[in-house]
C-alpha cells in the first residue's frame, strides 16, 4: 500500500512539474525571441528617434497617473462594495466588472461618443478626444476595475470581528481605514495596483479609439509598436516590445518585493 | 456603572432571540450571564456593546438611555471569544490602538501601556506579534487592549472558552484580581458553571430569550426557581408531583414516576403560596439525601445501590428507587458503615426546595409571592 501511495505521489509531482515547466519555458522563450531578434543598431535608433522616446515616456507617465487615480478613487469604491449593503449592490458589482469582460474597443467607443461632438458630456467642454487626458481616461476605465475587484476581495477577507474590535476601541471609520483596513489589505492593494498599471501600460484598443495615434502627442508605446510593425520597421517594433517587457518585469519585481510574505490572518 | 436592560425583543428573520429580556446589573459587580450554547449570550453582549440594535426595549448605562447610541458612544470595552487581535500589529500597538484612535499623546499611550501590560503580565511581550503568542498571552493582550481605554463597563465573551484547563484557572484568577483592583462593572458570558461560580457576584441564567433567574451563585444553586435552572445547575434529584394538601407549611405531595408512586411530605415555611391540587416541581440536593438502614415513617423508600463514584472524602452514590434514580453525596466513613443490601433513602421534609414558576397562577398568590420575593431580595422571573 505504501509503495502504491509513493508511486501516486511521484506521478502527481512529475505532472505538475512538467506542466509548470512548459508554461514558464513559453514565457522565457517569448522574452528570448524578442531579445535575439533585435540588434544594437535597432536599440540605438529607437533611443535617437524622439517620436519613439516620447511614446515610451508617454506610456510610463499615463500608466502611473492611472495607477494613482485608481488608488484614490478605487479604494473607496472597493470599501463600499465590500462593507456596505444597499439596494442595487449586485448591479453595481456587475457594472464595475463590466469593463473587464467587455472588449476595450467598446469602452473606447463609448468614451468617444460621450465626449465627442453632440455627446452626452460634450457640454462639459473638457478636451478628451485626441488628447493625453483621453489616454488617461481610456486606460482608467479599462484598468481600474482590476484594482477595485482585487481590493474588494481583500477587504471582504478581513474577519468581521476585527471591525467590531476596532469599533469597540472607539476607532472612527477613517482611523479604522488607515490603521487596520489598508495595512491588512496591503497585498491586495499592491496586487491590484500591479494589475491596473500593467493593464494601463499595455492598453491599446480603448486608447486608440479615444486618443488616436498622433506621433509626439498621443502615440503610446503599444500604438508605436503596432505602427512600426505595420509600416515594416520590424526591428523598431521588436526593440520597443523588449523594452516594454523588461520595464514591466522590473516594476513587477519591485512591487512584489513590498508585499508581505506571510498570511496576515495567521494569529 | 450600573446597566439595565428593559423588555428587550430581538428577532433575526423569523427566529426570535430575545423575548422580553430584562437584565439588572449593579455598578461595580462581576455579573456572569450563564446559559447553554445557542441561547443568544454573545448576541446579548453585542446588544449591550451597541453592535446589534434591539427591535424593542431600552438599554440604560448608569441611568442614561443608550439604546440608539453607537458603539463608539458607549463607554464599553469588549473582549472577544477568539481575541480579535490585529495580526499586523505588535502587542504594544494592539494595546495602543484604541488610545491612538482617541488621539492620546505618546506619553499618555506609553504610560497606559506600561500600566496595563504590568497588570496583565505582558511587559515582556510588547514587541511580539499575535501569531507568535500562546492562547493565554493572546487573551491577556485582548484584555489589556480593552482595559487601556478605561471603559466603565467591560464585556467578556466566553474569555476562557479557547484555553486549556490549567490556563483557564490561571486567567480566572487574574480576572478576579483585575476586577478587584479596578473595581469596574464586568459582564461575562459563558456556558461554564465552574467559571461562573468562581467569578460572579451575581449570575443571570438565560433561556429561551429571557433571563429566567438572577441570583448570587449560592442562591442559584440552592434555590433554583425552575426545573430548567435546576437541571442546568446540575441538580439531579428533581421531582414532579401534585399537591394533595397543605397544613401550616407542611405540604403533602403525590409523586409519580415510572413504577414509583409515593406521597412525600415537604416542609416549606418560606413559600406561602402553595395551593392544593396544583402541580409542583421540587428538588433535593444530593448532600441532603440520607442513606440509612433504618426505615423512617415518612419520606423513606427502599433503594438499590446502582453506582458509586469516589469524590474526595465523599461518595456520590446513585440509588435506584423503584425506577427513579436518586443521587446522594455521603461521607465515605458514613457510607462504609451502611449495609448496602438493605438501603433506605430518606428525604428530610425541610431539605426540599420547590422550583418556583409553576404554581403561582392566581393573582392573589402572585401578589403574595411578589411580596415575599421583595422581602427576601429574590428577583422573580
Amino acid at each position: 500500500m505504501k509503495i502504491l501511495n509513493k508511486n501516486k505521489s511521484v506521478v502527481f509531482n512529475t505532472t505538475f512539474i512538467v506542466l509548470s515547466s512548459i508554461f514558464f519555458t513559453s514565457i522565457v522563450m517569448i522574452v528570448l525571441t524578442l531579445a535575439f531578434s533585435i540588434t544594437q543598431e535597432d536599440l540605438r535608433q529607437i533611443l535617437e528617434t524622439s517620436r519613439l522616446v516620447t511614446a515610451i515616456w508617454l506610456s510610463i507617465k499615463t500608466s502611473f497617473i492611472v495607477m494613482l487615480i485608481t488608488f484614490v478613487i478605487g479604494l473607496p469604491v472597493a470599501y463600499v462594495l465590500a462593507r456596505k449593503t444597499f439596494p442595487g449592490r449586485a448591479l453595481c458589482d456587475a457594472l464595475i466588472e463590466l469593463p473587464i469582460v467587455m472588449p476595450p474597443l467598446i469602452t473606447g467607443l463609448a468614451i468617444l461618443m460621450m465626449f465627442g461632438n453632440d455627446g452626452m458630456l460634450s457640454g462639459l467642454r473638457i478636451d478628451i478626444i485626441f488628447t493625453q487626458k483621453g489616454i488617461v481616461l481610456a486606460q482608467l476605465m479599462v484598468a481600474a476595475p482590476f484594482f477595485i475587484k482585487t481590493v474588494r476581495e481583500s477587504i471582504s477577507a478581513i474577519p468581521e470581528n476585527l471591525f467590531e474590535a476596532a469599533a469597540s476601541l472607539r476607532a472612527s471609520r477613517f482611523f479604522t481605514l488607515r490603521a487596520m483596513i489598508i495595512p491588512l489589505s496591503k497585498n491586495g492593494i499592491i496586487a491590484g495596483l500591479i494589475l491596473t498599471w500593467a493593464r494601463a501600460l499595455g492598453e491599446f484598443g480603448a486608447t486608440s479609439m479615444v486618443a488616436g495615434c498622433i506621433p509626439m502627442k498621443t502615440e503610446t508605446m503599444t500604438l508605436a509598436i503596432y505602427m512600426s510593425a505595420m509600416s515594416g520597421e520590424q526591428g523598431h517594433a521588436n526593440a520597443m516590445a523588449l523594452i516594454l517587457t523588461l520595464f514591466s518585469l522590473f516594476f513587477l519585481i519591485l512591487f512584489k518585493s513590498t508585499m508581505s510574505k506571510t498570511n496576515v490572518y495567521q494569529t | 456603572m450600573s446597566i439595565r436592560l428593559e423588555h428587550i425583543f430581538k428577532k433575526f428573520g423569523d427566529c426570535p432571540v430575545f423575548n422580553d429580556l430584562n437584565l439588572p446589573v449593579n455598578a461595580g459587580e462581576y455579573h456572569v450571564i450563564l446559559g447553554p450554547s445557542g441561547e443568544g449570550k454573545t448576541v446579548l453582549l453585542k446588544t449591550i456593546a451597541g453592535f446589534i440594535r434591539p427591535d424593542r426595549g431600552r438599554i440604560y448605562i448608569h441611568g442614561t438611555d443608550v439604546t440608539m447610541a453607537s458603539v463608539q458612544e458607549r463607554s464599553v470595552g469588549l473582549v472577544f471569544q477568539d481575541f480579535a487581535l490585529f495580526p499586523h500589529l505588535t502587542v504594544h500597538d494592539n494595546i495602543a490602538f484604541g488610545l491612538r484612535a482617541q488621539g492620546c499623546s505618546k506619553k499618555t499611550i506609553n504610560l497606559k501601556i506600561d500600566k496595563y501590560a504590568a497588570i496583565t503580565g505582558l511587559a515582556r511581550y510588547l514587541k511580539k506579534y499575535p501569531a507568535t503568542l500562546s492562547g493565554g498571552q493572546k487573551q491577556r493582550v485582548a484584555l489589556a487592549r480593552a482595559l487601556a481605554l478605561e471603559p466603565e463597563v467591560l464585556l467578556l465573551d466566553e474569555p476562557l472558552g479557547s484555553l486549556d484547563t490549567s490556563l483557564q484557572e490561571e486567567i480566572r484568577l487574574e480576572l478576579k484580581q483585575i476586577h478587584h483592583e479596578l473595581n469596574m462593572t464586568i459582564i461575562h458570558v459563558t456556558h461554564n458553571k465552574t467559571e461562573a461560580f468562581f467569578l460572579a457576584d451575581n449570575i443571570s441564567i438565560i433561556h429561551k430569550g429571557k433571563i429566567v433567574q438572577t441570583e448570587t451563585p449560592e442562591q442559584l444553586f440552592y434555590k433554583p426557581k425552575s426545573s430548567f435552572v435546576a437541571e442546568f445547575m446540575g441538580i439531579t434529584n428533581i421531582f414532579d408531583g401534585r399537591i394533595v394538601r397543605e397544613i401550616k407549611h407542611n405540604v403533602h405531595v403525590h409523586v409519580a414516576a415510572n413504577e414509583y408512586h409515593e406521597s412525600l411530605l415537604l416542609y416549606l415555611p418560606k413559600f406561602p403560596v402553595i395551593e392544593d391540587n396544583e402541580s409542583i416541581s421540587f428538588c433535593i440536593h444530593p448532600e441532603k439525601v440520607i442513606l440509612t438502614n433504618r426505615k423512617y415513617d415518612r419520606n423513606c423508600l427502599p433503594g438499590h445501590v446502582f453506582h458509586i463514584i469516589s469524590n474526595g472524602a465523599m461518595f456520590d452514590v446513585i440509588i435506584d428507587v423503584m425506577g427513579h434514580q436518586i443521587k446522594a453525596t455521603v461521607p465515605k466513613t458514613v457510607f462504609n458503615r451502611i449495609d448496602k443490601d438493605d438501603v433506605f433513602v430518606y428525604f428530610p421534609p425541610e431539605s426540599f426546595h420547590p422550583l418556583c414558576g409553576k404554581t403561582h397562577r392566581m393573582p392573589e398568590n402572585k401578589r403574595k409571592c411578589m411580596n415575599y420575593a421583595a422581602d427576601s431580595r429574590i428577583i422573580l422571573s
